[in-house]
C-alpha cells in the first residue's frame, strides 16, 4: 500500500514515495499521516518538483516530510 | 704464632667478603629500582599514547556522526510536529507508539544536546557515547513512527 523507496546516495532518514496511478496529494498524506487536510505539508517539501498539488504524476518520487 | 696469623688472615678476608656483598645488594637494588622506573615510563607512554589513538578515533566517529545524527533528529521532529497537527494517525502508527516516539524525541533532544557540548569542549569520546545513545533512540523512534521500512 504505501511505497517507502530509498536511495543510499540521499539522506538516510528521509522518506519518500514513488506515485503510483490514482494517487492524489490527500491519499498519500491520509496513508503517511492519518489526515488527508495535511497534504500541504508534502506539496511544500516538494515545491522542486510540484507546481500544482493537484497535479502529480505517476513515478514522480516525493519526500515524505 | 702461624695459626695466629692464618685466624686474622681468615677475619680480613671476611670482612672484605661482607663489604663486597653489601655493594653488590646496594647495586643490585638500585638496578631493580631503575628497571622499575623504566617500566613504569613505559607503561604511562603507552596508556598516553592508547589514549591519544581513542581520542583520535573519537574525534573521526564525531565527525561522521555530527553530521549524519541532526539529520534523523530532524526527520523525527518534522514528522512528530506533523502528526501532532493530524487528526487521526496512521495505521501503522498507534497512540502508544506515538506517545513513546515523543518522549523518545525529547530524549533525543536532550542527549544530542548534551553530546554537541562535550564536543565543544573537546571531549570527543563523551560526545561520541552521547550521539550513540541518540543514534539508538533515534532507531527505536524511527521504527515507532513507520518511518524505518523500506
Amino acid at each position: 500500500m504505501v511505497e517507502q523507496v530509498r536511495n543510499p546516495a540521499e539522506d538516510p532518514y528521509a522518506q519518500y514515495y514513488v506515485v503510483q496511478r490514482g494517487d492524489s496529494l490527500s491519499k498519500i498524506a491520509k496513508e503517511f499521516y492519518g489526515d488527508m487536510s495535511l497534504y500541504p505539508k508534502i506539496f511544500e517539501a516538494n515545491r522542486d518538483i510540484l507546481d500544482d498539488p493537484n497535479k502529480i504524476k505517476p513515478g514522480q518520487r516525493l519526500r515524505i516530510p | 704464632m702461624r695459626m695466629k696469623y692464618l685466624i686474622a688472615s681468615v677475619c680480613v678476608a671476611s670482612l672484605f667478603a661482607v663489604g663486597a656483598c653489601g655493594n653488590k645488594k646496594a647495586e643490585e637494588a638500585k638496578a631493580a629500582a631503575a628497571a622499575a622506573a623504566a617500566s613504569a615510563a613505559q607503561e604511562a607512554q603507552a596508556a598516553a599514547a592508547a589514549a591519544q589513538q581513542a581520542q583520535a578515533a573519537a574525534s573521526a566517529e564525531w565527525a561522521t556522526l555530527s553530521s549524519d545524527l541532526p539529520k534523523m533528529v530532524s526527520a523525527i521532529q518534522s514528522r512528530v510536529d506533523i502528526l501532532t497537527k493530524s487528526k487521526k494517525l496512521p495505521a501503522n502508527v498507534s497512540k502508544e507508539s506515538f506517545e513513546s516516539a515523543k518522549a523518545g524525541l525529547d530524549v533525543i533532544n536532550s542527549t544530542w544536546g548534551e553530546a554537541t557540548a562535550a564536543a565543544a569542549a573537546g571531549n570527543s569520546i563523551e560526545a561520541v557515547d552521547k550521539a550513540r545513545v541518540v543514534q539508538q533512540k533515534g532507531q527505536e523512534v524511527l521504527a515507532l513512527l513507520g518511518m524505518s521500512g523500506g
